[in-house]
C-alpha cells in the first residue's frame, strides 16, 4: 500500500488502457503510410527511418506499461506480472519452436515483429483469465 | 486468510469504491479482499486494521487453508 501515489489504482487503470489502445492506433496507422512509402524506391537512410518509425508508438506502450506497473495497486500488479511471466515463456517456446521448423523443416519465413503480436495477445488473455479468478 | 473486512465496512456505510479511494488500492482489491480470494501484503493489511481502528487480530483471523498467495 502506497499513500502517496498521485492517481488511484483504478483511474491509473483507465488511463493505461487508453494510452496503449491510442498508441497502438498510431502505430497502425504509421505501418499503413510506411508500408506505401516503402512500395516505391527510398534512399537507404529514409528506407531505414521509415522501417523503424513504427516502433515509436510502441515505446510509448513500454513507457506506459512501466508506469502502470508502478501505480497499480498489489493485486493488479501481481496480475500483470505473472500473465507477463507466463507471455514471455510462451512467447519464447513458440519463436524457438517455429524458428526450429523454419531452419530445419523448410516453414515459410516469418517477420520477427510477430514476436510483440503474440506476446502482446498472451499477455492479455493471461490477465483477464488471472482478473477472473479474483471476482 | 478470513477476515472481517466486509462487516467493518458495513458498520461504516462505506462502499466497496469508497472503502478503495481510503485505502488508495482498486475497488476490484477491495472486492478480492472481501470474498477472501485474496490475502493482502502486511503493509496493507496493518493499513486496513487502522482504517478502522481495531487491531490487527481483530480484522484478519488465521485460517488453516491457505488462500491464493499464501503460506503452503
Amino acid at each position: 500500500m502506497n499513500n502517496k501515489l498521485p492517481i488511484s489504482p483504478d483511474a491509473a487503470k483507465k488511463r493505461y488502457q487508453w494510452q496503449v489502445l491510442i498508441a497502438m492506433i498510431i502505430y497502425m496507422v504509421v505501418v499503413f503510410i510506411c508500408v506505401k512509402l516503402l512500395k516505391h524506391p527510398q534512399p537507404a537512410a529514409v528506407r531505414i527511418t521509415l522501417a523503424l518509425l513504427p516502433a515509436l508508438p510502441v515505446v510509448w506502450v513500454m513507457w506506459s506499461v512501466i508506469w502502470y506497473l508502478r501505480v497499480a495497486d498489489e493485486l493488479q500488479r501481481r496480475v500483470h506480472l505473472e500473465s507477463l511471466s507466463i507471455a514471455a515463456g510462451a512467447t519464447a517456446f513458440i519463436s524457438l519452436t517455429y524458428g526450429l521448423l523454419e531452419n530445419l523443416a523448410g516453414f515459410p519465413m516469418v517477420s520477427a515483429a510477430w514476436g510483440f503480436v503474440i506476446l502482446d495477445l498472451i499477455w492479455g488473455a493471461t490477465a483477464c483469465i488471472l482478473f477472473r479468478r479474483y471476482k | 486468510m478470513k477476515n472481517r473486512i466486509h462487516v467493518l465496512r458495513a458498520e461504516q456505510r462505506w462502499t466497496q469504491a469508497e472503502l478503495a479511494e481510503r485505502l488508495n488500492v482498486s475497488r476490484q482489491t477491495i472486492n478480492a479482499l472481501e470474498t477472501e480470494k485474496y490475502d493482502p501484503s502486511l503493509p496493507l493489511a496493518f493499513g486496513i486494521a487502522r482504517l478502522f481502528g481495531k487491531p490487527l487480530e481483530e480484522v484478519f483471523l488465521y485460517d488453516e487453508k491457505p488462500a491464493e498467495g499464501g503460506m503452503e
